[in-house]
């Protein structure tokens, strides 16, 4: 829950409500060269310098656009943030309605109201001191006026603009923990250290290689899966990593009759009673051939030869990643990479005159033979040397919850091919964990209530109900503002770590119902 | 006791109206919205509140109406809305928006019957422009 007054909750919660919204563009993107930390004595008050968020957070990039306050145009907006299962990665929705009546705001009169602008969106209560900030994110589309003259605009925050994108550069480690592989994934994409806060992950990874084909989305997202923990980037504009946490949370608030409208339960959120976990572990290994070829002469083939002057590429395909490989050098030493040659026409062999470049991918290497002698030859050998990373080990872990099979079937959640899940111990505390979510009817609750924009996806909830009762997870939420009044909505599961304990030793009892983490 | 006046001014004109003996009606015009928790009891969202003013004129002559009808006609053409005083209620200077009825002509003079306009309170006062 986002830290917020007393009065703030009060106004949330009362019987006569005043929300109060400013919403925030920067189309030009122009830097606030002025914005720094407010400084005792020296910063004027409610000057430009920014008061330090209560919470140690760091002035973000957000916070030295110059922004248009936009609020007088707003007519409606719309935030939604949902969780994904299994692997918990958050996003955020925002469609916003603004007034156009003047053609200031859309293109091409406005030549900057283009798409990838940075918008933030403020809410609270009139009489509750002060604004939280619940959305920062970019404009999708070009701001064009409709027939009303209204622009509609969509809005995502930078996780969800992360997620879409391929990896502009290929992400190759060595035994390194979660936490450092998602930072090297979102550094590519101009985040900086201030702008995220990860914990150090459970898992440590011994070979990480991500080319620059991987959707960036997909790569976190298995990241955050093998650690069984969660990934946000929050209403301030942080990216957040949290480990698994398997301590039953505090309740942030609770919602009785004076504050729901509707509540629900729908068909359950998803039952899962077998997980499969089926992965390949791989360990860089030391100096060893990675790959060989040795040709033979055939005059109506010209593979692996170099015409003279001229230069020869290859792709050679490898047998498993390599972390490393060392270019040949022709007549190289035998516990190298090398390779020798010889005269096309007569088979002598050659001594000088050919060289090599190469570049390694994924699983290949790309090999470029250049011949200054004047007369062509034929790569006659390739042994090409380097640190390959070779399976070490198959983790193959079924958890599986019998009592639940025999009530539902078997209902299996296969976790096959994460190349992060790296030891049977991380395997197991996933697998347990998911069992002891989703092995039972979790029905998921619509709740609509009344509208509080300081909760946040994951807060535990207590639902006092008459036909609905317990500590509930926020999985979801939309909220609506504009002409057609104020509704929120919450998506909420029930917090299965109210029924779960963890198993601790020298205290619960062996075979007991503490789960074995 | 002072009267009961209404003044209209814009870029081209201001015209003071004596409101004669007929409601000159104020209403409450609220956005937002209510809803009922399951406790049965009522929460209102108010997102704001603005007034709403309605006036007939049992009878204008021509040039009267034409006078009246020239502020609704100049908001689409200065692309500003009119401005209203009426001391009697506080407003002073407070941009409307100016709708106006039917012209309903009764005799060869040009009388028009039943002239009713509706003045909704705006803060900003521009148009919107067609």
């Amino acid at each position: 829950m986002l830290l917020v007054s007393d009065k703030f909750h009060e106004r949330a919660r009362g019987q006569i409500i005043s929300p109060k919204t400013k919403v925030q563009i920067s189309f030009d993107k122009e830097k606030n060269d002025d914005v720094g930390y407010f400084t005792l004595d020296q910063s004027y008050l409610d000057g430009v310098d920014l008061l330090a968020p209560t919470d140690d957070n760091p002035i973000q990039l957000w916070d030295t656009y110059v922004y248009g306050d936009y609020s007088d145009r707003l007519i409606e907006y719309s935030l939604s943030r949902s969780i994904e299962f299994p692997n918990s990665a958050q996003s955020a929705i925002l469609d916003v309605k603004l007034n156009d009546y003047d053609k200031a705001i859309s293109y091409p009169q406005n030549e900057n109201g283009l798409p990838k602008r940075p918008l933030r969106l403020y809410e609270g209560f009139h009489g509750a001191d002060g604004l939280i900030q619940s959305f920062v994110g970019l404009t999708q589309d070009v701001m064009k006026s409709d027939n009303d003259r209204i622009v509609t605009v969509t809005c995502m925050d930078f996780l969800t603009e992360i997620g879409d994108q391929t990896l502009n550069q290929v992400v190759k480690m060595r035994d390194v923990t979660t936490d450092k592989v998602l930072a090297a994934i979102v550094e590519q994409f101009g985040v900086v250290h201030s702008q995220y806060d990860f914990d150090t992950g459970n898992n440590t990874i011994p070979f990480v290689y991500l080319d620059t084909q991987k959707n960036a989305g997909n790569a976190i997202k298995e990241l955050v899966l093998a650690e069984g923990g969660s990934f946000w980037q929050d209403e301030s504009g942080i990216l957040r990593f949290r480990k698994r946490n398997q301590d039953r949370p505090d309740v942030s608030q609770i919602f009785s009759s004076k504050d729901i409208v509707n509540i629900d339960s729908q068909e359950t959120s998803g039952i899962y009673n077998v997980v499969n976990i089926n992965c390949e572990v791989r360990k860089i290994q030391p100096l060893q051939e990675i790959f060989k070829a040795e040709t033979e002469y055939d005059a109506d083939s010209d593979d692996y030869i170099v015409k003279s002057g001229g230069t020869y590429s290859i792709f050679l395909d490898l047998e498993d990643p390599a972390w490393s490989a060392n270019v040949p050098t022709l007549n190289g030493p035998a516990a190298n990479s090398n390779f020798t040659a010889a005269d096309k026409s007569s088979g002598a062999i050659v001594n000088s005159g050919v060289t090599a470049e190469g570049v390694l991918f994924t699983d290949s290497y790309k090999i470029t033979f250049t011949n200054t002698n004047n007369y062509p030859v034929r790569i006659t050998m390739l042994s090409l040397w380097g640190e390959p990373a070779k399976v070490v080990d198959t983790i193959k872990y079924i958890a599986k919850d019998e009592e639940s099979v025999e009530k539902f079937g078997e209902m299996t959640l296969d976790l096959t091919d994460n190349k992060f899940i790296s030891n049977l111990t991380s395997a197991r505390t996933l697998a347990t964990e998911i069992i002891a979510r989703r092995s039972n009817y979790n029905s998921l609750v619509t709740m609509e209530s009344k509208y509080d924009p300081s909760l946040q996806l994951g807060d535990t909830i207590l639902i006092e109900s008459p036909d609905i009762h317990g500590d509930y997870v926020i999985v979801g939420s939309e909220r609506t503002i504009g002409n057609s009044g104020v509704s929120a909505k919450y998506y909420l599961e029930f917090d299965w770590r109210v029924n779960n304990t963890w198993f601790i030793l020298n205290e619960s009892v062996l075979d007991g119902t503490d789960i074995l983490g | 006791m002072n009267r009961i006046t209404l003044t209209l001014t814009d870029d081209a004109n201001s015209i003071t109206y004596e409101l004669l003996q007929v409601p000159f009606t104020e209403k409450q015009e609220m956005g937002g919205s209510k809803i009922v928790t399951l406790d049965g009891n009522v929460s209102t969202y108010r997102l704001w509140g603005k007034r709403l003013w309605t006036h007939k004129w049992a009878w204008m002559t021509e040039q009267e109406y034409l006078n009246l009808k020239g502020f609704y006609d100049r908001q689409w053409t200065s692309l500003k809305y009119p401005k209203m005083t009426c001391e009697r209620l506080g407003v002073e200077s407070l941009p409307v928006v100016l709708d106006i009825s039917d012209r309903n002509i009764i005799s060869d003079c040009g009388v028009v019957r039943d002239v009713e306009i509706s003045l909704r309170e705006t803060v900003n006062d521009n148009a919107v422009s067609i």
